[in-house]
């Protein structure tokens, strides 16, 4: 299973809200929301560009356990 | 509710609700020799565009920039996925009609039915697979 730490660097990054995030991301805030949830995981693009618009490397965000 | 998922379900209604009035109560009269059973179902299927994009219209005024915005991958990945989950239901209607031309000398006219019939049942699984994966990882 993939977890992540994106809520975590939303609130880290002054309360960054989901709809924020997908727009810098290009997806939706509901897609934002499945894969904070863990309920989908992202294609290997959205993830860099998850870990790039919250300013940190991907394994920060992502992990494999 | 995302825009795509709206989409899905004012489609859904539409297609299920119209056709479904059609194959339950309208068919077996045209079949019996009650008027023109193919004219109705074009008709019909006139009908449910106009059901599906009033609405669709309405929604995407009340969401612009999300009825602007391109599909992303998530989504694309519930379409290709509701895709795959149609195409069987094509292929076993395709059997089905050609079964019931061949050996049960099925009319033109309701193969023609079982043809749109396995169109529009293609499309309901299609929209209900999507709508399904929307609400598993909303």
């Amino acid at each position: 299973m993939i977890a992540n730490t994106i809520r975590r660097l939303r609130f880290d990054r002054g309360e960054m809200t989901q709809a924020e995030l997908a727009t810098k991301v290009g997806v939706t805030r509901q897609t934002i929301n499945a894969i904070e949830q863990n309920k989908y995981s992202p294609t290997l693009e959205t993830a860099f560009k998850i870990a790039v618009a919250l300013g940190v490397e991907i394994g920060e965000v992502f992990k494999y356990v | 509710m995302s825009f795509r998922e709206k989409i899905n379900w004012i489609s859904l209604l539409a297609m299920a609700g119209v056709y479904g009035w059609y194959f339950w109560t309208v068919m077996p009269l045209l079949a019996a020799g009650h008027g023109n059973a193919l004219r109705v179902a074009y008709l019909l299927g006139s009908t449910v565009a106009i059901l599906q994009i009033v609405p669709i219209i309405v929604v995407a005024i009340g969401a612009p920039r999300d009825a602007q915005a391109p599909e992303d991958e998530r989504e694309k990945l519930f379409s290709l996925k509701g895709t795959r989950s149609a195409y069987f239901v094509l292929v076993a209607g395709a059997l089905f009609t050609s079964t019931a031309g061949i050996f049960f000398g099925a009319s033109a006219g309701m193969l023609a039915n079982y043809i749109l019939l396995s169109v529009v049942a293609s499309n309901i699984i299609k929209y209900a697979t999507q709508i399904a994966y929307f609400r598993m990882t909303g």
